[in-house]
């Protein structure tokens, strides 16, 4: 039986509408592994997933990202099970036997008891105030990560909003579907670079960016990997006296970069004249 | 010689936020609401048609991002998919019971909230909010493309959640009208949308 028969089911289980009862077969289909079908259907995922996109913007209510984020720093805060410090071993006394020696290893034994006792608060005492110090290493090492990042947003985004800022599209070359922004600022002498339909590459290799002002040998930028979705980022300053007339460009590269290109040319794109 | 720059926290992609959030990192959660959260809402508001229960499922989908991201599985779509999926999914179910319970005899839907709604405030990274303002308006200019009598079928089958044979109710047209338009109207999304928008890993 061909595969298309299976289309509307198919559609209206991705839409979410199909009937318990109408999609046994299809399931049945879908259980077996069927490449096409399995393909169909992530392909009609992917489609509808995009359509909320085109819904006029709107914001969320500010209260609800201060209760989620609040409620999520509570969580992450609260040691679940498996994170909890291993309970310390007990002790377990002798099984009692009438000795003469009864009397005086009572005594001896309490006062193990105690210790081990005291020892146990000692080292859950210990653990948890070791927990406590690594966790107020990880909140204080997030801060500075935080201040950073703000900064660094800050600065991005009075750059893009200052009325010198360029805008330039870089447009996939070799990488049909790759595309690129840059966006710069002559007077802050800085530019950011984002990427995206970009194949990840193997771990030899890497992308660089070049700058090639008109007449000149191109300037290496940085180089910078993509993520599963084929996306980067790269940010760096505006080499000196580079012109009005530049050419931007993506090359693949061994890792670490080269100084001159040698791969082939992902994205290109032109600044300024 | 080159030399390598580091991207900034901020712009991680959306992968590792989801992966920052399997390991109980709250930040990365921040980081995905700014990105995500005026599009979840504008979702549910879509098909709740109430701000108040929108804002109540925007907060469960993302309460629910947070418990289970770590059954994300990256081959089989995109965070903003698997988000936008499970709100959809969460709004339509509310829809439903709302509508249950609201069902009256002079028929009255829900409140309509359209005049209630601020107007969408950036949190998301100037970086990112030029991206996804792309992505919008591809999204946009795809769905232009399509014909209104296909894209109303999309719409009641997406928003509204109607079976095909409750949409050809609705329309008064034959079943299998519905559905080729239905049809018609995803694959040609699918086509103009194409590979780029799909970002499989």
């Amino acid at each position: 039986m061909s595969c298309e028969v299976y289309d509307d089911r198919l559609m209206e289980l991705a839409l979410g509408t199909l009937a318990p009862d109408e999609g046994d077969a299809l399931r049945d289909h879908l259980s077996r592994g069927c490449p096409r079908c399995a393909g169909r259907l992530a392909e009609f995922h992917t489609t509808l997933s995009l359509l909320p996109l085109a819904l006029p913007a709107v914001a969320a209510p500010t209260g609800v990202r201060q209760r989620l984020i609040a409620r999520a720093a509570e969580s992450a805060a609260r040691p679940d099970a498996q994170h909890r410090p291993s309970p310390v071993p007990g002790f377990t006394p002798p099984a009692p036997k009438t000795r003469w020696w009864i009397g005086p290893a009572i005594g001896g034994a309490l006062a193990a008891s105690a210790l081990l006792a005291l020892g146990g608060a000692w080292l859950r005492e210990s653990q948890s105030v070791a927990q406590l110090n690594n966790e107020l290493d990880h909140r204080q090492r997030q801060i500075v990560e935080l201040r950073n990042a703000l900064a660094s947003e800050q600065e991005t985004s009075r750059a893009i909003q200052s009325p010198a800022a360029l805008m330039v599209s870089l447009e996939g070359a070799a990488a049909p579907g790759g595309q690129g922004r840059i966006f710069m600022d002559p007077k802050l002498g800085k530019w950011w670079f984002a990427a995206r339909g970009l194949k990840p590459l193997a771990s030899d290799k890497t992308y660089e960016f070049w700058m090639i002002p008109h007449n000149q040998k191109p300037i290496p930028a940085g180089t910078f990997n993509v993520d599963s979705a084929g996306v980067g980022y790269l940010t760096g300053a505006v080499p000196p006296n580079i012109g009005s007339s530049v050419l931007a460009a993506v090359t693949d590269e061994p890792t670490g970069g080269l100084p001159q290109p040698t791969g082939q040319i992902q994205l290109k794109g032109s600044i300024g004249n | 010689m080159s030399r390598p720059a580091e991207p900034p926290s901020t712009s991680l992609d959306d992968y590792a936020l989801m992966r920052a959030v399997a390991a109980r990192d709250e930040t990365a959660l921040a980081g995905l609401y700014d990105r995500y959260g005026n599009a979840t809402y504008a979702l549910c508001l879509r098909i709740l048609r109430d701000p108040l229960s929108a804002e109540e499922v925007v907060f469960d989908v993302f309460w629910e991002l947070w418990e289970r991201a770590g059954r994300f599985d990256e081959r089989r779509g995109t965070p903003l998919a698997y988000l936008l999926g499970v709100a959809r999914s969460r709004a339509t179910d509310r829809f439903r019971s709302l509508r249950a319970k609201k069902r009256s005899p002079d028929g009255s839907a829900g409140q309509d909230g359209d005049g209630a709604v601020p107007p969408a405030v950036d949190q998301t990274t100037p970086v990112d909010d030029a991206l996804l303002r792309e992505q919008r308006a591809r999204v946009r200019g795809a769905l232009a493309q399509l014909p209104g009598q296909d894209r109303e079928a999309l719409d009641l089958a997406f928003y509204e959640a109607l079976t095909h044979s409750q949409i050809a109710e609705r329309l008064n047209l034959p079943l299998g009208t519905v559905k080729s338009r239905i049809r018609q109207a995803l694959l040609r999304l699918g086509k103009l949308l194409g590979p780029s928008e799909s970002d499989s890993p």
